[in-house]
């Protein structure tokens, strides 16, 4: 089906490829999982089996790429046969319907207007998605996002399927349904399916086959039933941490009756609760729990309707306007996306960045700058933007951080990343705690929550439903929290 | 929407805009392009029709009417002060002009209000455009609250870092600058997304492509249209005739 000969990639002004002489084959009705580290290549092979490289990614390519016995000079021509899901659906999405987005690809290919409602149908069926039909794309949640966009690649055809990271960003709920999803095309349509990852997830249990890369290399590459295969199943070991020094009993942040409304929307609905000083928070929930929406709250950057907020001193809520320049003074804000949030030419200059505009003394950003340098092996004069995107996310903590805030706030920080660079975002996190901050975090990541966080805030639908600290919540309710069974 | 607006082509609409704008174009008497903005005005609200930096559009406006008043000469002339005199001309001239502009404005905000970009691309798809253009309107329409959210975002991350802006030439530099970088990087890795995506899924593959819900121009597009220009045509000449003049 897929056979892959002497395959490299080398980006611009780079002296290493990004893969490097790798060969394989896939047969057909195979499902493959294709795992690696940040920069080991797993998805820059992919792309080059679509043909995105070098046609939309510049790149240089050498070697075969063959599918069913063919060869693709680019991703026009290979997508008849071979399609790859992107691992952020929203920014593949190129209409606001769901049904004019899965009828996107069979109109390309000219297909007749009744056999494009026959392709959609059946392809938003087979995701359990026919329900999904005439919603706009921006109503949908992530998991219904992902189902839509793996639709939208079904709906063409293909005998080759390659998800990169399809559960990236999601909560645990939406998990099962995308790998439920993914399940039911394997068993369904006999397609072959690769599915790239950093861990193995729920997927090690559908595939027939286990790839490694690193560093450009295939390093392993395991059929079910061999010897190697159960111990990727494992994926890396984790080792808490848990963060050091005595939680104080002062509050830092209280919260009381807090209720938000967006566009007529209530998002957030008589929210209470209180945070320790030194405590690290896991603030948990599904996808649109308003987990976003509290901490932008928190920061004066929203208004509330209804309740209060003490943080630090301040006291703001309804009917009382927050300053947020005086409150980001003592409050840390890690947004999602690393891109939104740099600012400067160089790795110094931006984790200095925050103590220059509040103009705290820069003795601590100084030793952050100091500290990045050394841990990540990369100089100051360095462009943020030519950092790798757990790196980024690094930067972004030691700038938000380094202005000398007593409390952090951090929107899923561990998006995206893998394992290796998630134990890094961790050590930063705990040592917060450790140099007295506070640190309150959005996070999906359970074993992170258990194994490193002082309390857990768990929501849903705009209200805190479980709250206190992470060695009183029993064994089983951080399953049942996701599954919507309640507290 | 309201069913009859929905069943109208979008090319129809867009003729009909061009058609509109002509005679906006063409009128000169204020007492005329008054009551056309009126006209206009009441479409507007009729179908909640909403622009964007409508403030500045309306300080524009007044800008331009009180150009007029303050150095057009023409006409009689109605008061004085100092070196400065105002005249029946320059009264006519200011309401004409300010008229047209904001007509034209509130017309294309009409417009979009009645018709999704969807819409629009389709009809020009059908139409015979190259789908390769006639896919532009839907597509960036479709990231523009996108991008109006990331904007959003670095403005608040701006915040969050102690940036504070003001509106003097220093702030709008700094502003400029500090949002410039990272509006530049998410887009510029949106383009690459979509780009993929898009040629993942055959765009570009054949010369023309089918649709699942062609949007045809029927027969009461066409005497929607007839009707129209016919409409528009005998408002033209109202406006020139003699004894409907005001002014």
């Amino acid at each position: 089906m897929l056979d892959v000969q002497g395959l490299s990639v080398r980006y611009e002004n780079r002296s290493k490829p990004a893969v490097d002489d790798i060969s394989f084959r896939i047969g057909p009705g195979e499902f493959v999982l294709l795992m690696g580290g940040s920069a080991s290549g797993k998805s820059t092979a992919m792309q080059a089996v679509c043909g995105f490289i070098p046609e939309i990614v510049h790149a240089e390519k050498k070697g075969t790429v063959r599918i069913d016995g063919q060869e693709f000079g680019d991703a026009t021509s290979a997508s008849r046969v071979a399609c790859m899901v992107q691992q952020d659906p929203e920014t593949q999405f190129c209409t606001e319907i769901v049904e004019d987005e899965v009828a996107f690809g069979p109109e390309n290919f000219r297909m007749p207007g009744a056999e494009i409602r026959v392709a959609v149908d059946g392809a938003l069926a087979s995701v359990g998605a026919s329900h999904l039909r005439e919603r706009r794309l921006s109503t949908l949640s992530g998991g219904e996002k992902q189902k839509v966009a793996i639709a939208s690649m079904l709906a063409i055809g293909p005998r080759l399927m390659i998800l990169d990271e399809p559960t990236s960003n999601l909560d645990p709920r939406s998990v099962r349904e995308v790998v439920a999803a993914i399940d039911s095309l394997r068993r369904s349509r006999k397609m072959t399916i690769v599915v790239v990852e950093h861990r193995p997830g729920q997927f090690i249990e559908l595939a027939s086959r286990v790839m490694v890369m690193e560093r450009g290399r295939l390093v392993m590459d395991q059929e079910k039933g061999s010897p190697g295969f159960s111990e990727l199943a494992l994926g890396p070991a984790t080792r808490p941490v848990m963060p050091t020094g005595p939680r104080s009993d002062a509050k830092v942040v209280s919260v009381e009756g807090l209720g938000c409304r967006i566009g007529g929307v209530t998002i957030l609905d008589d929210v209470t609760f209180e945070v320790a000083e030194r405590s690290i928070v896991a603030l948990m929930g599904e996808n649109g729990a308003g987990k976003t929406t509290l901490l932008r709250l928190l920061t004066g950057l929203l208004e509330p309707q209804s309740g209060s907020i003490r943080l630090l001193g301040h006291e703001f809520g309804a009917g009382r306007k927050a300053e947020p320049w005086g409150i980001g003074r003592d409050v840390g804000f890690v947004f999602q996306n690393p891109n939104h949030q740099i600012f400067e030419r160089t790795v110094e200059k931006e984790i200095m960045f925050a103590a220059e505009n509040f103009g705290t003394p820069r003795q601590e950003a100084a030793e952050a700058v100091r500290g990045f340098e050394a841990v990540e092996g990369v100089r100051g004069f360095v462009h943020p933007h030519c950092l790798s995107f757990g790196q980024k996310r690094r930067v972004n903590i030691a700038s938000a951080s380094s202005h000398g805030p007593r409390l952090v706030l951090l929107d899923e920080p561990f998006a995206g990343q893998d394992a290796a660079n998630a134990a890094a975002i961790r050590d930063m996190i705990v040592g917060l705690s450790s140099a007295g901050k506070t640190a309150i975090v959005v996070t999906h990541d359970v074993d992170f929550a258990r194994e490193a966080c002082t309390d857990v805030l768990f929501m849903q639908a705009g209200r805190v439903v479980r709250s206190g600290p992470v060695a009183d919540v029993p064994e089983r309710a951080w399953d049942d929290l996701f599954s919507g069974v309640g507290p | 929407m309201d069913a009859k607006k929905e069943r109208v082509n979008p090319i129809a609409k867009a003729l009909l805009l061009v058609m509109c704008s002509v005679l906006v174009l063409l009128i000169s008497d204020p007492v005329h392009m008054t009551v056309f903005a009126g006209l206009v005005l009441v479409a507007k609200e009729r179908y909640r029709a909403r622009g964007v930096m409508t403030k500045g559009i309306m300080v524009f406006a007044g800008t331009i009417f009180l150009a007029q008043v303050v150095f057009n000469r023409s006409g009689d002339p109605v008061a004085g002060w100092y070196v400065f005199e105002v005249t029946t001309g320059g009264i006519a001239d200011g309401v004409t002009i300010a008229g047209k502009f904001l007509s034209l404005i509130m017309m294309s905000w009409v417009f979009v209000a009645t018709t999704t970009p969807a819409e629009l691309s389709s009809a020009l798809t059908t139409a015979g455009f190259p789908y390769r253009y006639a896919f532009l309107p839907a597509l960036s329409m479709r990231f523009v609250p996108v991008f109006r959210f990331e904007l959003a975002t670095v403005r608040e991350a701006q915040v969050t870092r102690g940036l504070r802006l003001d509106r003097s030439l220093r702030g709008i530099i700094r502003s400029a600058r500090y949002t410039t970088m990272p509006m530049l990087m998410t887009a510029m890795s949106r383009v690459n997304s979509v780009a993929a995506s898009m040629s993942g899924r055959g765009f570009g593959m054949y010369a023309t492509r089918t649709q699942l819900k062609p949007t045809r121009m029927t027969s009461s597009d066409i005497a929607f249209l007839a009707a129209s220009a016919a409409a528009l045509s005998l408002a033209f000449l109202a406006t020139r005739c003699p004894g409907l003049q005001v002014l």
